[in-house]
């Protein structure tokens, strides 16, 4: 836990009803730490007017009300101003403060079934793929896609596979790798993602994610190593 | 019960004006996509102005009313007809029990919003057979069908092709050429064309950089660049992030245009800025705003006079 001020930040307009506050160039969990710090800082002592967040691998979001904003005397740019002052004041970027979800998994079979293809595309062992990608501890840098879809990282670069071109019916549990991700599906949709597992762990609860930007997945293996 | 669903049309639902605060969720707000529309028919009828209410496609859904509701048609024209009486748009009505609301052929525009006084209960897909109640019952006697004699301006919503955007984050990403015809070429909606998106037809967009994005909040109106040189401008029902090229945004006000194009129908996108954007957007809301307050004037003194 350190006390950061970060100035490197740049914010470009979203539309007219939202700004991004874009934190770095790439994809770490430093820039996401302060992403998810930031976040909580906006969510916890709200603007007026600013009625959405959106945390992203190295951006934070915020929709706003245009009527709230254009009453205004300066329009966007009182807004713009409030946040710069805001991003200002020092906040808590805890790097050891999270919740972490052991979420058991079957690999392969009926419900894992790109895992016999990954392997032979890779050249790796069965069990090896599945010993590389539950060996980590995973950070849920984001939310998006659709309600609980949780983008992990990073996958061991000896899994990276590329997207399916073709999108194709996910059930609720697939556990999925593309690049350097992972992912499960929480829902029946169409995705893109090679599956390689199956897990019952419950992601939505009353439809409600379980899992939040800022906590940590490890993948339990549930088939005999 | 008041309503009952007598036939189901391809994409109608009951409709709110967007849930808020769960985007860091995956959550997206969803809402109706035609929120000028909308308002005005709530506003015809009394109701707030984003009281839920049901948002028609063409083929429409055939609805059987069974108590005398208040009810306005605003939005596209699919030709309303109530009993095979051709019935006005933008008017409050009265419909009596046993009404039953047809949309027959579509003339213009891509959705239509009825607003019943009262506002819906449920939300989401119609179901065929289905009945829905009246959040609250207003206490209406009629036998016959009453059309108001007056009606919304609805003008400012005008069927031109031009929307006005403001560049995006990925602007640069176009080249030249490609930004000159993004600006001032007429592009067709195609027909993928949902309340996800609409995709347009036009000749394939050349970029400088090939280069992948992280994947970043977008938003309704967000026009993004695909891999193949196609754009598609997110509607209502997107996805809270992508990882596209945004390459531009339609301002607030034009998307209430933009959403009542059907395929085939052309746009024309004009560049503007945040200040204009602020503009139009807060003279579309004051005029929404004064059409609430007339009507709600109106509607209290006709009920007055009539129960006396």
């Amino acid at each position: 836990m350190n006390s950061e001020n970060r100035k490197g930040y740049e914010i470009y307009a979203l539309g007219d009803s939202a700004i991004t506050i874009e934190f770095g160039k790439n994809i770490n969990p430093e820039i996401n730490d302060h992403v998810i710090a930031r976040f909580k800082q906006f969510q916890e002592n709200p603007i007026q007017g600013v009625i959405d967040l959106i945390p992203s691998y190295h951006s934070l979001t915020l929709c706003y009300n245009l009527n709230d904003v254009a009453k205004q005397k300066m329009g966007l740019a009182s807004l713009i101003d409030q946040v710069r002052l805001r991003l200002e004041e020092p906040i808590l970027v805890r790097h050891d403060s999270f919740k972490l979800h052991e979420i058991p998994v079957n690999y392969g079979g009926k419900n894992g079934s790109d895992l016999l293809r990954v392997s032979q595309e890779k050249g790796i062992d069965l069990y090896e793929i599945i010993r590389l990608h539950s060996e980590p501890t995973y950070r849920v840098y984001m939310l998006g896609f659709i309600p609980g879809f949780a983008y992990l990282g990073e996958l061991n670069k000896a899994l990276t596979m590329p997207r399916k071109s073709t999108p194709q019916p996910m059930v609720p549990g697939s556990v999925g790798i593309a690049g350097l991700q992972t992912g499960i599906y929480p829902s029946f949709s169409p995705g893109g993602w090679n599956i390689i597992g199956h897990t019952e762990y419950p992601l939505l609860e009353n439809g409600m994610p379980i899992l939040q930007a800022g906590d940590r997945v490890k993948f339990i293996p549930l088939n005999q190593l | 019960m008041s309503l009952i669903i007598h036939k189901v049309g391809i994409l109608d639902t009951i409709q709110h004006f967007g849930v808020r605060g769960l985007q860091s969720k995956g959550i997206r707000p969803g809402g109706v996509m035609d929120q000028f529309s909308a308002s005005i028919a709530n506003a015809l009828v009394g109701n707030k102005l984003n009281e839920d209410l049901l948002e028609i496609h063409f083929p429409a859904c055939e609805i059987m009313f069974t108590k005398p509701c208040l009810i306005s048609i605003v939005g596209a024209d699919f030709t309303a007809k109530l009993n095979e009486k051709y019935l006005p748009m933008n008017r409050p009505i009265l419909v009596p029990t046993n009404s039953k609301l047809q949309f027959v052929s579509p003339k213009s525009g891509k959705i239509v919003y009825v607003a019943v006084q009262g506002g819906l209960l449920g939300q989401g897909r119609l179901i065929k057979n289905s009945e829905i109640e009246l959040k609250k019952k207003p206490k209406l006697t009629t036998t016959s069908l009453y059309i108001f004699p007056w009606s919304a301006d609805v003008e400012w919503r005008k069927y031109s092709p031009e929307i006005h955007v403001i560049q995006g984050r990925e602007w640069e990403r176009l080249q030249e050429e490609s930004q000159r015809k993004f600006c001032c070429k007429p592009f067709k909606i195609s027909h993928h064309a949902d309340r996800m998106g609409y995709r347009l037809q036009h000749e394939s967009f050349q970029t400088r950089s090939k280069e992948e994005i992280i994947s970043t909040a977008v938003n309704f109106g967000t026009i993004q660049l695909l891999p193949n040189g196609q754009t598609i401008v997110l509607m209502a029902d997107h996805q809270t992030t992508g990882g596209y090229p945004r390459i531009a945004h339609v301002i607030s006000a034009d998307l209430p245009k933009l959403v009542q194009k059907s395929p085939g129908d052309e746009v024309i996108f004009h560049l503007t800025d945040q200040e204009t954007a602020e503009k139009e957007w807060v003279a579309q809301q004051k005029h929404i705003q004064q059409i609430h307050t007339i009507s709600q004037l109106k509607l209290y003194e006709f009920f007055e006079k009539n129960t006396h």
